[in-house]
């Protein structure tokens, strides 16, 4: 489909492809392709999804809320009256170009649609053209390259389950900005946070590294942190009750309330307030990620906390009761 | 506001003999006294950062010219919040930002607006509900009554406007 121009026109002709939201599967392996054919591909590729994905970054944060992000799409529509100062008008122009879309309840993550991501709440699996399959948790975007050597998915945010299918002339690796995840079997969880990266193996073995070195060797059972520095760092926890939300649950024992609420905040649409004095009363327990709501309660039938909604629970502030 | 190391000898010459000069000139234009000091401060800043020093025989020419675009990026950071928090209020389940959150997010639309805003508002508009929102082209040409391929045409040209506007001076992020 691109024509044969230059590498950079191709790529922003691909990119269009690759954001379409109806891309099939035979495109995206004729864009892995293509990427692969000439490392001007590559480089081209890099460059023109790396600069839309800079130049709609600062309104990540809105992506995950409607009503925000409806507000934003009004403000960056309204023309630039450079000269003139306004003072009335705004109000129907904003009226107009919210109309539209006030029923859109659509939550897609934060602009960097990769290829392929869930929205808040959502689960889903993708399948991968070797026969492996990815369990997608909510708000989580991941990039895919399968090659003729190595198969290698980007995660760039969220967290996922790869189910790996044997291949042994290509080696299968989950990358986070921490570090990489090599199978060694079949069965293996990584989330990527901001500050590390957590890894599960639910099935035979994963073999770490990171940027700086450091390696690992995980069992099936066994979990480890990759953090900011490069360090690895063995998980108490057993690998299934890390990988709960496969089932809809969340699995703590004795974890701070910020940790817990942090896990809840993909399956919530809205904002989450924890006061300080809150946040490090310690839980355990199990709670159901699909009914967020349910899991507050729990949570405030058995801590001294308080819970208030605000605006239909649009808001919502946990404080330490009196 | 805070004292400003003043690092090009002829800024800071420019900064004694025309301060005033252009604290007056702002305020004329904003009719607001404590904004204007803003302004003047965003401007001798911008003078800072810049590159080419002032030309020596008409040091009030380039303040003017520098600080007029200090001016139009005040009143557009003015509209993108307004026209935000107008739009906000207008849905009832929208939780109104704090003071901190409104700064981050007009800070948030400055910086896209600085990239889309040479763009015809129907392409920022297919950009947005796509990325932003999430909606596939499909749906995004029925919604704008144009053609899938028209949609295409609109996101190839949003994305080759993104690839053209790095280095687009220093920014606070």
């Amino acid at each position: 489909m691109p024509p044969s121009a230059a590498p950079r026109q191709q790529a922003i002709d691909w990119l269009v492809e690759a954001r379409s939201g109806t891309m099939t599967e035979r495109q995206r392996q004729a864009l892995a392709r293509w990427r692969q054919a000439d490392p001007a591909h590559e480089a081209a590729w890099a460059q023109v999804s790396g600069a839309l994905d800079r130049a709609l970054q600062p309104l990540a944060p809105h992506a995950g809320d409607p009503a925000s992000a409806n507000a934003a799409l009004g403000a960056l529509l309204q023309p630039d009256r450079r000269r003139r100062r306004i003072a009335g008008g705004t109000l129907a122009l904003a009226g107009t170009a919210v109309a539209g879309l006030a029923a859109h309840r659509l939550t897609p993550l934060p602009g960097l649609l990769a290829d392929a991501h869930t929205a808040t709440a959502e689960r889903r699996t993708v399948e991968l053209a070797d026969g492996s399959r990815l369990l997608l948790d909510a708000r989580t975007a991941v990039d895919i390259a399968l090659g003729a050597d190595s198969r290698r998915i980007h995660l760039r945010q969220g967290a996922l389950i790869a189910d790996v299918r044997a291949d042994a002339a290509r080696p299968f690796t989950v990358h986070t900005r921490h570090g990489e995840a090599l199978a060694l079997g079949t069965r293996y969880m990584v989330r990527a946070q901001e500050e590390r990266t957590q890894v599960a193996v639910l099935a035979h073995g994963v073999a770490l590294r990171t940027p700086q070195g450091a390696q690992a060797t995980l069992a099936q059972g066994q979990g480890a942190w990759m953090d900011g520095r490069g360090a690895i760092t063995p998980e108490a926890a057993p690998a299934e009750d890390l990988a709960a939300w496969q089932r809809g649950m969340l699995a703590v024992r004795d974890w701070p309330l910020d940790a817990v609420v942090e896990a809840l905040r993909p399956y919530r649409r809205g904002f989450v307030r924890l006061s300080p004095a809150a946040a490090r009363l310690r839980v355990l327990g199990v709670f159901p990620l699909d009914d967020t709501d349910h899991a507050l309660q729990a949570l405030a039938d058995t801590l001294p906390i308080t819970i208030t909604r605000y605006r239909g629970g649009w808001m919502t502030v946990i404080d330490r009761a009196a | 506001m805070p004292a400003r190391p003043l690092a090009p000898p002829s800024i800071a010459v420019l900064y004694a003999d025309h301060h005033g000069w252009l604290l007056g000139w702002l305020r004329r234009k904003l009719g607001d006294s404590a904004h204007a000091q803003d302004l003047t401060h965003d401007t001798f800043v911008q003078l800072l950062a810049a590159r080419h020093p002032p030309a020596p025989d008409n040091p009030r020419a380039y303040l003017t010219t520098v600080a007029k675009r200090t001016l139009f990026a005040f009143w557009r950071r003015r509209d993108l919040e307004q026209v935000y928090l107008d739009a906000l209020a207008a849905q009832p389940q929208a939780h109104q930002p704090s003071e901190e959150e409104r700064y981050a997010i007009v800070q948030a639309l400055e910086a896209v607006d600085r990239v889309l805003r040479t763009l015809p508002a129907t392409t920022r508009q297919v950009l947005l509900l796509s990325q932003l929102h999430g909606l596939t082209y499909p749906q995004i040409a029925e919604r704008l009554g144009i053609a899938e391929i028209t949609v295409r045409r609109h996101m190839a040209r949003a994305i080759g406007a993104c690839c053209g506007s790095h280095g687009d001076g220093p920014s606070a992020a």
